[in-house]
């Protein structure tokens, strides 16, 4: 039988006790692209429980950003701590065993198959039956295992509004409902860090609205949301807490009435909304 | 003895060096491992065979026109078996110059019979010795073919507005369009410059071991896949001194091992470099899109 | 029951058998993104390992048969495995590589003939045992599809890295099926050897490798139902035209290509698969 691999992390956590606070926190963390560093020398803390939202021009960095923290990109320089562990070196798949998932931008989402196996394969790191289940009839734990994570899937779907299209190809649904689709999967993987790459890009106000009531919804259940968006309406609404970008460097960060204030981010980001 | 195996190697490998230009190239710009190359070569082999017998022209005339030969080949494969497939299914390109090969192995073969064919003399052999290594004319002539056109492609790439949209397009198809690139044309033109190049190769490794055969494609296609690998996927200059150094590897290995595994060294030579170092000597391209 | 069919019919069937085998060891690795044209190298060392150990040993032929494939899955898992930590074409290349390694190996080997081959294997292989493999083969794949490791196997082959942020091993899964595809194609071989009787490693160089991919690509790379109509079709219709006989490579490339333009997922797709989908046009073209 397939084990899952847990590289020394339990659920329980290894935390430092002073960073009993801060979830995420990045330390001089530099991506250098051809000569150009796309991010540059960046420090950013996030806390445990918190909306925490990352604004900034286009090209500021912050989606290499977020491909950094999810494993996706290697940095150049500089350290990524989860939960008070070093997780540099972390794949980005024992990151998500880990507890950290993420969307994309431009939303990546398995076309061929259904909706609903879109979200059941996200429950891979949680689960465990391998080939042993599969050439023997051990159809016990096999049979339960697959109807736990049909239910559990399901489930998910129906907390993100699109449980009705379970069995549609996730290739056929509407841009939308793939955002949604996506954001499913990557709460499937049960994660304690959500990072959001432009939820609500492309969408109209309606599904615009229901992206935020989920995000509001994802964090009463405890997770830490961090995410990119470009809509500043939505911005200054749910986040808690602010982290402007602007040429790969961090220009301001603080609660959004102070950002809303601050001259350096209106002159780099704001006036130009 | 051990300098004039690596005289020999480096004479070798400079042939070897064209072919494998035009692999990392097409894998550069195309994204594409181009299968079929291989024959490219085996059939510039043959036209310039054809143009010495048929024409009765000399080298230069043979080279020349194995050279258009193999680039209208080469424009004739992008048309028929690269541009039609849509490119979402990654590996469907890939499978097509497999197909390519097969059937322009196959053709070889009904058309030309599957005996070895010799290069007559085209160039009047006279040897030389520089201290204790021995050469003849046409091991310089050999020599000088390939670096000559290595210099000229080398040129063209650094020094030409096209060249520049050549290594554009190789980086970021999507942004070099975004610079008033034609991409198409960039790209039946890497097809152009890696078959006549190949065409080139043809005549010289075939002139080099006397013999020219329909298969001699597929064994060029598995030293190619490890000149690049060695040079790092997509590198000119690793493809360059990738070829010299397997041309010398394998004229080594031939004298010291027995020559049944010399099929098979370059093969060999593949596996060692993904096994230590798979980006190459000096480093492969990434594709970004 | 051999009585009542043909030697020729009962050859046809055996030998669709061993390229049906062949085909579904590519379509394992492929169905996770990866392609393999190293089925031919390991389909050699399947065929010598359970010819030595039934031949030289006396081992009953179950055994030898696994006993060549695990040897077959082991050898190739310890070679390719740099190539499958690396995303990319590097597995391509690395399966090129082995298959001729493996190809120059036994073409030197003496303890296996050498280049004078290996001969006097028992003819073991018959229809009962054969089919008896590929069924179970088939519930194999069958059950793969709809489980766990089946469904992170198809996620990779739809986007690697969205896989990977998804939690799913990425090396893990695809040596599995890396290793899987070279115990399969293992099989084939010792079925292969105890068939023909007489083997040697020119039986098993890149057009073998080639082959067990054509019968995926053609036949249908995305359900497990394409791999075997492919090998089937490309072994009965050369026997059935004569006059393709000898065009029948130049026949097969021309196919492959007009594939890839039109219909690169093969003849079989998932919809095509489905009885429900006939019944949907088979209504609307009586409603017309």
């Amino acid at each position: 039988m397939e084990v899952v691999e847990g590289e020394a992390f339990t659920e329980g956590g290894e935390m430092s006790s002073q960073d009993a606070l801060s979830l995420l926190e990045l330390r001089s963390l530099t991506k250098i692209f051809g000569g150009l560093a796309a991010v540059n020398n960046v420090d950013v803390e996030v806390e445990a429980g918190t909306l925490h939202a990352i604004i900034g021009p286009n090209g500021s960095g912050k989606t290499t950003l977020i491909n950094m923290v999810s494993g996706l990109l290697q940095p150049t320089s500089g350290e990524i701590f989860f939960r008070g562990k070093n997780i540099s070196d972390v794949r980005a798949d024992q990151r998500a065993f880990m507890g950290i998932a993420r969307t994309f931008q431009n939303i990546r989402v398995f076309g061929d198959m259904s909706v609903l196996e879109n979200v059941m394969v996200a429950r891979h790191c949680r689960t465990s039956s391998g080939l042993g289940s599969l050439l023997f009839k051990v159809p016990f734990k096999e049979l339960n295992e697959e109807k736990e994570i049909s239910r559990r899937a399901a489930e998910i779907l129906d907390f993100v509004g699109i449980g009705l299209r379970k069995d549609a190809k996730a290739g056929s649904l509407p841009y939308g409902e793939q955002r949604l689709l996506e954001m499913a999967q990557a709460l499937a993987t049960d994660p304690v860090l959500l990072l959001l790459d432009e939820p609500v890009a492309g969408m109209n106000p309606s599904e615009k609205e229901l992206v935020k009531s989920l995000i509001r919804r994802i964090t009463d259940t405890g997770i830490t949301v961090l995410f990119i968006e470009h809509d500043m309406e939505i911005v200054m609404d749910v986040s808690e807490r602010i982290t402007v970008f602007n040429f790969g460097k961090k220009i301001a960060e603080g609660r959004p009435a102070e950002i809303r204030d601050d001259p350096e981010v209106i002159e780099a980001y704001l006036g130009r909304d | 003895m051990f300098l004039q195996q690596m005289v020999n190697g480096i004479m070798l490998g400079s042939a070897y060096s064209l072919v494998a230009i035009g692999y990392t190239l097409i894998f550069g710009v195309l994204n594409l491992l181009h299968f079929a190359h291989g024959e490219v070569f085996m059939l510039g082999a043959y036209f310039g065979l054809q143009i010495v017998l048929g024409l009765k022209l000399g080298l230069p005339g043979a080279i020349a026109g194995a050279m258009i030969g193999t680039a209208i080949l080469g424009l004739l494969i992008e048309r028929v078996a690269f541009r039609p497939i849509k490119k979402e299914h990654f590996l469907a390109p890939l499978i097509a110059t497999i197909g390519i090969t097969i059937i322009l192995q196959e053709v070889a073969n009904k058309i030309f019979g599957s005996e070895p064919a010799g290069f007559p003399q085209t160039v009047s052999i006279q040897n030389f010795q520089l201290g204790p290594v021995g050469i003849n004319t046409l091991q310089i002539v050999i020599l000088g073919i390939s670096l000559f056109l290595m210099a000229a492609l080398h040129l063209f790439v650094s020094k030409t507005r096209l060249g520049r949209a050549m290594r554009a397009t190789a980086e970021n198809a999507t942004i070099a369009r975004l610079l008033g690139v034609s991409v198409n044309r960039i790209i039946m033109l890497t097809f152009v410059v890696a078959s006549a190049l190949a065409g080139a190769a043809g005549i010289l490794v075939g002139m080099a071991y006397n013999a020219v055969t329909p298969y001699m494609g597929a064994q060029m296609a598995g030293k190619g896949f490890a000149i690049m690998l060695l040079g790092g996927l997509g590198n000119i200059k690793g493809a360059m001194v990738g070829g010299l150094i397997l041309g010398v590897a394998e004229i080594l290995s031939v004298g010291y091992l027995a020559s049944s595994y010399r099929d098979a060294f370059a093969f060999g030579v593949m596996i060692l470099i993904l096994i230590f170092r798979p980006s190459g000597l000096f480093g492969s391209l990434i594709h970004e899109d | 029951m051999e009585g009542l069919i043909s030697p020729f019919v009962q050859t046809i069937l055996i030998i669709g058998g061993i390229n049906s085998i062949l085909a579904l060891s590519f379509y394992l690795p492929f169905s996770g993104g990866q392609l393999s044209l190293a089925q031919g190298g390991f389909m050699a060392i399947g065929a010598y390992a359970s010819a030595v150990l039934t031949h030289n040993f006396g081992v009953p032929f179950a055994f030898a048969l696994v006993g060549g494939a695990c040897l077959s899955s082991l050898v190739g898992v310890g070679v390719c495995f740099p190539a499958l930590k690396i995303k990319g074409i590097y597995l391509l290349l690395i399966t090129l590589g082995f298959n001729e390694v493996i190809r120059v190996f036994f073409l030197n080997f003496a303890y296996t003939g050498g280049v004078g081959g290996f001969g006097g294997i028992q003819p073991l292989t018959n229809l009962f045992n054969l089919y008896l493999v590929l069924a179970l083969l088939i519930i194999f794949f069958y059950r793969l599809h709809r489980s766990r490791l089946g469904r992170a196997l198809r996620a990779i082959s739809s986007d690697q890295d969205a896989a990977e942020a998804r939690g799913i091993p990425l090396t893990r899964m695809k040596t599995f099926a890396f290793g899987a595809g070279g115990f399969i194609a293992g099989l084939a071989g010792g079925f292969y050897a105890h068939f023909v009787m007489f083997i040697t490693s020119e039986n098993f160089g890149f057009h073998r490798s080639l082959e067990s991919m054509m019968f995926v690509i053609l036949g249908g790379s995305q359900v497990l139902w394409g791999p075997v109509l492919g090998a089937y079709l490309i072994t009965i219709i050369p026997e059935s035209f004569r006059f393709i006989q000898s065009f029948r490579f130049e026949f097969l490339g021309i196919c492959l290509i007009i594939m890839m333009i039109l219909r690169p997922m093969g003849l079989l797709d998932a919809e095509v698969c489905r009885w429900k989908w006939w019944r949907e046009r088979l209504l609307r073209k009586v409603a017309k």
